[in-house]
């Protein structure tokens, strides 16, 4: 199973919506919250259904289109996105209204639009497609099981297009209640959250789209080889657990440690889960291997993979990794092979594999 | 009734979240469903719950709604003979 990746769209705390590869300027702050870089919605989106549509819906439909857009307006024929939380925002508003109502008669619209697959069906809507469409919402392994479904997709019909995507929103009381236990930093330059000592991370969110497909539409150069997912319920996995499986992932695509051109780690900045990082780093991976973080760029939320995913694909394209998400490591000449490995507090672990495409690949 | 009718229309444009538009735009008179502000069925929904919150007016009767909602005179004029 293996899926060639079109197109992206992605909307993030990076200027990312309107750039063809890595933005040139980095945006920097100092907070325990990362925000996206929003379009002008207006100009994509039909402004009769914008004035219904929350903020995480206005992020999903645009960054789809925009990912549309960029492969030649070809309309899928599955949509699937992954979420951990949904709507949140509405939800939350919906839920405070009903307390505050007294469980009698709520608003319409955040009701409507609290729900998790929102996104996916308003997508689906605007683009009168009636195909498969399907939202998981597996906490910090939704973006990987909506690309395992996608490959399923592609599997079966090599000609099939699939718009698959990562989406999450991140809202004051989700920040607040996280705070309370221990997640957050105190505000910290997001440049320099590898070098903050100590416990938790940056709060963070996005939106990113991917097209995939058997077959390769234009110049794609992308390839989406294997995903694979490690639930690990007590939160407890050793790094040798984590390179046993790795092992596995790997052999199980004709590769080695050394193969791997450059690793994307999920280092968010907290000791209590950057350690397994790094002790793969020392122990398993080839010491000449480029290694990247992504998450003092977008933040940490449950579909981050979903950011580094677009990391990825971008680096393969432009046959560079940039300075900002290199550490400690040189880039080597050539870079055919991306791992991407996070995990969220040890317990949900998702593995990706990219590769350059060459013709004839799938 | 003219305070009441600048309150709705202000209201309205909150609670549906009409940001281009704004109490100028619409008289007391302009049909707000279909034609005029060209509101729909889930509009609808938050109005009455908006008559229902702010001023106690619960209207059973689908009909009596139809006939409350199509302008902001008629909605006015709903609420103030409920305050009489």
């Amino acid at each position: 199973m293996k899926a060639y990746v079109t197109a992206s769209g992605v909307i993030s705390p990076q200027r990312t919506h309107d750039t063809h590869g890595f933005p040139e300027h980095v945006y920097e702050t100092v907070a325990n919250r990362m925000q996206c870089l929003e379009p002008d919605y207006q100009t994509m989106i039909n402004p009769l259904q914008l004035r219904r549509m929350p903020r995480i819906l206005k992020m999903g439909l645009a960054s789809a289109k925009i990912c549309l857009e960029r492969a030649g307006n070809i309309d899928p024929d599955a949509i699937i996105v992954g979420t951990g939380l949904g709507c949140l925002d509405n939800l939350e508003k919906f839920l405070l209204d009903m307390l505050d109502k007294d469980e009698r008669i709520t608003s319409v619209l955040p009701f409507i639009n609290s729900t998790h697959n929102a996104v996916a069906s308003q997508i689906a809507m605007d683009l009168q497609n009636y195909g498969y469409n399907y939202t998981y919402c597996h906490r910090a392994l939704s973006f990987e099981s909506a690309l395992q479904d996608a490959l399923m997709h592609v599997s079966e019909k090599p000609a099939a297009s699939v718009l698959v995507g990562g989406i999450d929103e991140c809202t004051d009381d989700f920040v607040r209640l996280h705070d309370y236990l221990g997640f957050w930093k105190h505000p910290v330059n997001n440049l320099d959250l590898f070098r903050e000592p100590g416990s938790g991370t940056i709060a963070g969110e996005g939106s990113a789209f991917f097209l995939l497909s058997g077959r390769p539409h234009n110049e794609e150069t992308v390839l989406l080889q294997a995903v694979q997912t490690l639930f690990m319920p007590e939160g407890n996995a050793d790094p040798e657990t984590v390179a046993a499986e790795l092992d596995l992932f790997l052999a199980d695509n004709d590769t080695t440690p050394s193969d791997l051109d450059v690793v994307i780690l999920g280092l968010s900045g907290d000791h209590h889960d950057d350690y397994i990082y790094r002790q793969l780093r020392r122990n398993y991976f080839a010491p000449e291997t480029s290694y990247a973080g992504f998450k003092h760029l977008c933040g940490e939320y449950y579909t981050a993979p979903a950011f580094a995913f677009w990391l990825g694909t971008t680096i393969i394209k432009g046959q560079h990794v940039p300075a900002v998400v290199l550490r400690d490591s040189e880039q080597k000449d050539v870079i055919d092979r991306i791992l991407i490995y996070n995990h969220f507090k040890n317990t949900e672990h998702g593995l990706m594999l990219l590769t350059r495409a060459k013709e004839g690949s799938v | 009734m003219e305070e009441l009718i600048d309150q709705l229309k202000q209201e309205i444009i909150e609670v549906l979240s009409l940001e281009d538009v704004v109490p100028e735009d619409f008289d007391a008179d302009t049909p707000l469903f279909v034609e005029g502000l060209g509101l729909d069925s889930i509009d609808a929904l938050e109005l009455i719950l908006l008559m229902e919150r702010k001023y106690n007016i619960k209207i059973e009767d689908p009909k009596e709604r139809r006939n409350v909602l199509r302008n902001v005179r008629a909605m006015a004029e709903c609420i103030t003979s409920y305050k009489n």
